[in-house]
Parts: structure tokens; sequence; C-alpha cells
């Protein structure tokens, strides 16, 4: 597996055939990647500063066979403004693309979201998914999304699900009365929730490190909570 | 042995859209195509409106000629709107009693089988040919429990303290270019007004059709239920099939107050030469609850999201979107729920099905405005792809400034099943009656919230809409 952490200026990346790649990004900058046949490739995005600017991030199917897993990790403090859109563009038939996408808003930090998952006629067989899950942790944060799908082929499979709200209540009850303090028990179910998807990730150093970034993340942004 | 069934079966298929007959009707006034204002005060005057409904209508065509063409949604690039006529008139007034109405016009509706439903399940029952109402009846028992159901013409003639406060507040003119459109020339439609405590058992229901070539259809319906009232709205349409285009640009208005209940159902099997570009809006108030039931078969182009505004604390939205797009057809609709008050709640179902190249675009909206607490909003968008010609689309816009709120939004696009196609098949089925099966199950949670007679005729028109899928 190739890894590559991306943090300067905008990237344009080509993965040719065969190849297994992981991409992590720290910063709000566009990319846009193209994918040849039977390539593997996994994006994690770990963001806690915002931007002026919208973000355009593109993966595009040009061969068959190959699969594409992205994890967006967002938390936003304070007047942070992210403004990201992704799109998955599908060419090429036999391919998988999944999209996860988690953020955490506190304080007066905003999120606008466009997500699409593009299927055009010779792309039969894709299966294709895009999740966008919202914490929202302040009465002055806001989210704006729109998951959308443009499907012209028919023997596919395609989903979106967006899910908005506050932290659990009884999950919040359950930890302190285990004796936890309410704001480790709010950081624990910060954790659980922002590295849910990336458990799933096979290799496990990668795993490892991409959830030991999103740890320190949180502890910087939310240590003083 | 061929039975008369089966006759009457393979007629309806080999004929498909049976509603494409038009009627030779003598028509008392026909407008010259195209719009402007000396057709604009025309109208008014056959109407013999007060003033300011024709102020009213002047200021919304300057509206409707500033606005630009909306630069999303479908394709509406032929549309051309100097070739509409945009004003018919079949009668001179609308009639209580069938008997009395001209016999080819009657007849057309004794085809569609409007005055049969009229007799067995109905509480009133309206019908518009072109750009007028031409009959309207509502049981006696209802008519003494105060119970208004009229057209918007005669309504505004009669009780024009409605029209003052509410006609234009919930879709003002301004709202996109079609309701201004409408504004301006607004013919027909229906005036509903339930009193206090009143709730209505049996639907009531209004009938439209276009007979004209190149004809503009934009009926204006307001309706009204007040503290506790309850009633049930349903509208159905059809038109002939003609090498030209026509338009029908319809706007609703729905007030739902405190602890009332409304319910509106469309079931839209317009003709596919027919542009269907409508605006439909409720208000919900305290307790209320506001459920859009829309079933949308035919049309070229609709372009169509109900929405309901969640006003009063504690206010409950439905809507509940089927629509079909084949060849040729582009089917853009959806729903828009806004909660704008505490303790609200809204689910959003969409089914899609498309085929032969047909085209399918669910557009929805939710927002929840800061203050909104504990807002509740479920979406389900579920699209069936027939084939590779065929397309769906989704474009769920979720704008969300509130914390303690739970919504949930999922969407899912997919082909038939093969796995289930074989297991039918395997039980003696053949692949068309699968495939019917499976259509009908899919549409069926939709479907079951229809009155027991409406379903059955969906469920037929879908059937014979799927004819053909094999091979």
């Amino acid at each position: 597996m190739n890894l590559k952490i991306l943090s300067k200026s905008d990237q344009n990346l080509k993965f040719e055939a065969n190849s297994r790649n992981f991409v992590i990004l720290e910063n709000l900058n566009d990319l846009n990647i193209d994918l040849g046949s039977d390539c593997e490739l996994n994006v994690v995005a770990i963001l806690s500063s915002g931007s002026d600017k919208i973000v355009n991030w593109h993966v595009n199917f040009l061969g068959k066979n190959s699969k594409s897993v992205c994890d967006l990790i967002l938390v936003g403090k304070e007047s942070n403004n992210f403004m990201i859109n992704t799109c998955y563009n599908h060419f090429k038939g036999s391919c998988e693309s999944i999209c996860n996408v988690r953020s955490v808003l506190f304080d007066k930090s905003k999120f606008d979201y466009k997500g699409l998952l593009k299927i055009s006629k010779g792309a039969q067989l894709t299966n294709s998914s895009l999740k966008h899950h919202t914490i929202l942790l302040s009465e002055f944060a806001k989210v704006n999304t729109i998951p959308s799908l443009e499907i012209e082929a028919n023997d596919i499979k395609a989903a979106h699900a967006v899910t908005v709200g506050a932290i659990d209540e009884d999950m919040l009850f359950y930890l302190q009365s285990r004796g936890l303090n309410k704001n480790s028990a709010i950081k624990l179910l910060i954790k659980g929730f922002l590295v849910n998807d990336l458990e799933k990730l096979q290799d496990e150093k990668a795993r490892e490190m991409v959830i030991g970034r999103v740890e320190r993340m949180i502890g910087g942004v939310i240590g003083n909570l | 042995m061929i039975t008369k069934e089966v006759k009457s079966r393979v007629k309806e298929i080999t004929e498909g859209y049976k509603y494409g007959f038009s009627t030779k009707a003598k028509l008392k006034y026909k407008a010259p195509k195209g719009l402007n204002e000396k057709i604009i005060n025309e109208i008014s005057a056959f109407k013999k409106e007060p003033s300011w409904m024709l102020d009213f209508r002047l200021k919304a065509y300057e509206i409707f000629k500033q606005k630009e063409m909306p630069t999303w949604g479908a394709d509406l690039s032929d549309l051309d709107f100097d070739n509409i006529h945009y004003y018919v008139r079949p009668q001179e007034k609308a009639l209580n009693n069938w008997e009395d109405v001209p016999s080819a016009i009657k007849d057309t509706f004794e085809k569609l089988g409007v005055p049969q439903a009229e007799r067995k399940f109905l509480a009133g029952s309206g019908a518009q040919f072109e750009s007028e109402i031409v009959y309207h009846n509502l049981r006696k028992d209802l008519k003494k429990k105060g119970i208004i159901f009229d057209s918007t013409d005669n309504a505004l003639q009669k009780y024009p303290e409605y029209f003052k406060e509410y006609f234009g507040k919930i879709v003002p003119a301004s709202d996109n270019k079609f309701a201004a459109l409408n504004s301006a020339v607004w013919s027909g439609g229906s005036f509903i007004y339930v009193p206090k405590g009143v709730k209505l058992e049996l639907p009531l229901q209004a009938y439209f059709r276009i007979n004209a070539e190149n004809m503009g259809q934009f009926e204006r319906t307001l309706i009204i239920a007040d503290e506790g009232a309850s009633v049930h709205y349903v509208e159905g349409c059809t038109a002939p099939i003609y090498s030209t285009d026509s338009l029908h640009s319809a706007v609703v208005e729905i007030i739902v107050k405190k602890n009332a209940r409304v319910q509106y159902t469309t079931i839209q099997n317009w003709s596919t030469n027919v542009y269907n570009l409508v605006t439909k809006r409720a208000h919900a108030y305290e307790n209320a609850e506001m459920f859009w039931l829309d079933c949308n078969i035919g049309s070229k182009i609709t372009m169509k999201y109900p929405s309901i505004f969640l006003k009063g604390e504690g206010s409950r939205g439905e809507i509940q979107s089927l629509a079909f797009a084949g060849k040729n057809q582009h089917q853009d609709a959806g729903g828009k729920v806004f909660h704008l008050a505490k303790n609200t709640s809204s689910k959003v179902v969409s089914k899609s099905i498309s085929k032969d190249g047909g085209r399918t675009s669910y557009r929805g909206f939710l927002g929840v405005s800061k203050g909104a607490k504990n807002s509740k909003c479920h979406v389900s968008c579920d699209a069936l792809i027939f084939d590779s010609l065929s397309r769906s689309d989704t474009y769920p816009v979720m704008k969300i400034s509130e914390k303690d709120v739970v919504i949930a939004h999922e969407a899912t696009v997919s082909k038939i099943g093969e796995e289930q196609l074989f297991y039918l098949m395997s039980r003696g089925l053949s692949e068309e009656q699968a495939i019917n099966m499976i259509v009908n199950g899919f549409a069926m949670p939709i479907i079951k919230k229809l009155p027991m007679e409406y379903a059955v005729e969906l469920n037929r028109l879908i059937e014979l809409e799927m004819t053909g899928s094999v091979g």
C-alpha cells in the first residue's frame, strides 16, 4: 500500500491500474483523483481548520473493478467555516465507492457539504454509498448538507444517508453513571462517533495511524471542554 | 375461451392512455394564443371580479414578465408561452346537477367515471373543463354544517373576507415565475372552508380536464380548515393526446389551523404532451396535521414540490410522493418541509420508477430553524430504474440550525432484484406478472394511503404502464 500525506496545494493524482494507495488529507485544498482499473484507494481527511473557499474533491473511476473508501472526519469550533463538495464519478463498471462523512460542530462553526454520486450509462454493476452524520454541540452551530445521486445505469446499487442530531442523552447518562464526568463522557462519545468508520480499515498500521491522528485532533480542538 | 373481461383488458392495453380522446364541445369563448394585459382584463371582466383582484392579476403579470425561468430542474426550453390559449370558457356558469351540464362535456366526465364516483363514495365533487368549473355539488347535510365547497371563482364573490385574508398569502405571486403566471390568469379550482370542529368523513373531489389543443389550465385552490376540523380533498386530472404541448400551472394554498387536519391527494395522469408546473404549499399551526399524497403518472414534464411550513408547536407534516416516468417523461418531484416551531415532526416518503428512457428526480428540502427544538424528521427516497436508457436523480437539501433535533435521510436506487424475480417465477408466475407484483409491492406503502377506490385505480394505471416491460 502506497501512503501519501497531502498537506500542500491543489493536487491532481492519477493512480495506474493494479495500484493500492492510502491518502491522508489534513488541509482544505482541491483534489482530483483518477483511478485506473483494479485499483484500491483509501482517503482519510482529518480537518479542524476552516476556510473561506469552497473545496472540490473528485474521484473519477476511469477503469473497471476499482474500489475507493473515503472517510472525511471534521471537527468545527469557534467561527470555522467548511465548504466541501465531493464528487464520485463512475464512468466504468464493477467499481465500488464508499464515502463516509462525520462532522462534529461546536460554537458558531458551520459546515456546507455537497456530496454527489454520479453513475454514467456504461458503469453497470457499480456499488456506491454516501453517508453524512453530524453532531451539533451548540445552539449556533449549523450544517447544510446535500447528498445527491445522478444515476444513468440500471444494474447498480446506490444509496445515501444523512443524520443530524445532538449527543445521545442516554449514552451520556450511561457513561456518567459509570463514574466519568460530563466532559470526559462527551469526549469519549465524540471520539467513538468520529472513528466509527475508520475501525473498518483493513491495513492495521494505517488504521492505528489515522485513529491516533484523530485522537490528537480531538484533544487539540476540545482539550479545554 | 376468451372472456369479455380479457377482450376489454387487451383493448385497454393496446390502446394505451385511455384518456387521450378529445371532445367537440361548443365553447362560449376561447382567447387567442399568447398573453397580454388585454386578455387578463377580459378574464377578470368575464368573471365580474372586484377591482382588487384585477389589480392583483396585473401586478402578478408584471412579476411574471420580469422573473427568469428556473435554471435548475427539468428542461423547459421548448415551452412556448406564446403558443398557449390562456383562457377557454366552456359554458356560462358552474351547475349543480349533472343533467344540466352540456351533453358533450357531461359525456367526457362520464367516460372518466367522475359522476359515478360522486354517487358512490364522495361527500362532494367538482369538475373543471378547460378554464372553468362546469359542475359543483356538495351534499346538503354538509352544507348545513357550514362547510363551503365551491369553485374559487364563485367563492371570491360570495366570501370575499376569506380571500382578503388568505388569497396569495401562502403562495405570493413573487414566489416563482409560474406562481406569478397563475396569479395573473388563474381560473377555476376549488375553495373549501371547514368550520371549527367539523370533520368530513368522506373525501371531496375535483377533476380537471384539459380538452383544447395548446391549452393552459391555471386553477387556483384555497383550503381553510378551521380549528379542530378535518377534510380530505382528492384531485385527478387527464388530457387528450395532441402533438403540440399544453401547460398546467396550478397554485394550491392550504391553511391548517390549530388541531385541524388536511389530507390533499393528487392522482396526476396528464397526457404526455402536458407541462405540469405546480406550486403547492400549506401552513400548519399548533398541533395541526398536513398530509400531501402526490402520485404523478402522466405529463411530459412535472415540476412539483408540495411543501409544509410547520409554524405551530406540535404540528406534523407528511409527504408521500409516487412518481412514474416512462418514455419521454421527466418527473421532477419531491417535497419541502420547514420546521419553524418546537416539537414538530415530519415524514417524507418518495418512491419513483423510471423505465424506457424516463427520468425521475427527487428534489427535497428540509429546513430546521433555530429554536425549533425537539424537531424530528425522517426522509426516505427509493428509486427503481428499469433499464440502461432510464435515469434517476436524488437532490435532497438539508439546512439544520438547531442542535436538539433528530434528523434522518436515506435513499436507495436499484433495479428489480434478480432473487425476488426468480423466487416469484419459480412459484409459477410469468416474468411480467412477477415484475408487476414487485413494482406493486414497491409502491404499496404509498398506494395504501389512498381511499380504496383510488388505490385500485392507481394499481391498474401502474400495471398498464408496466405492460411490455419484459422483452
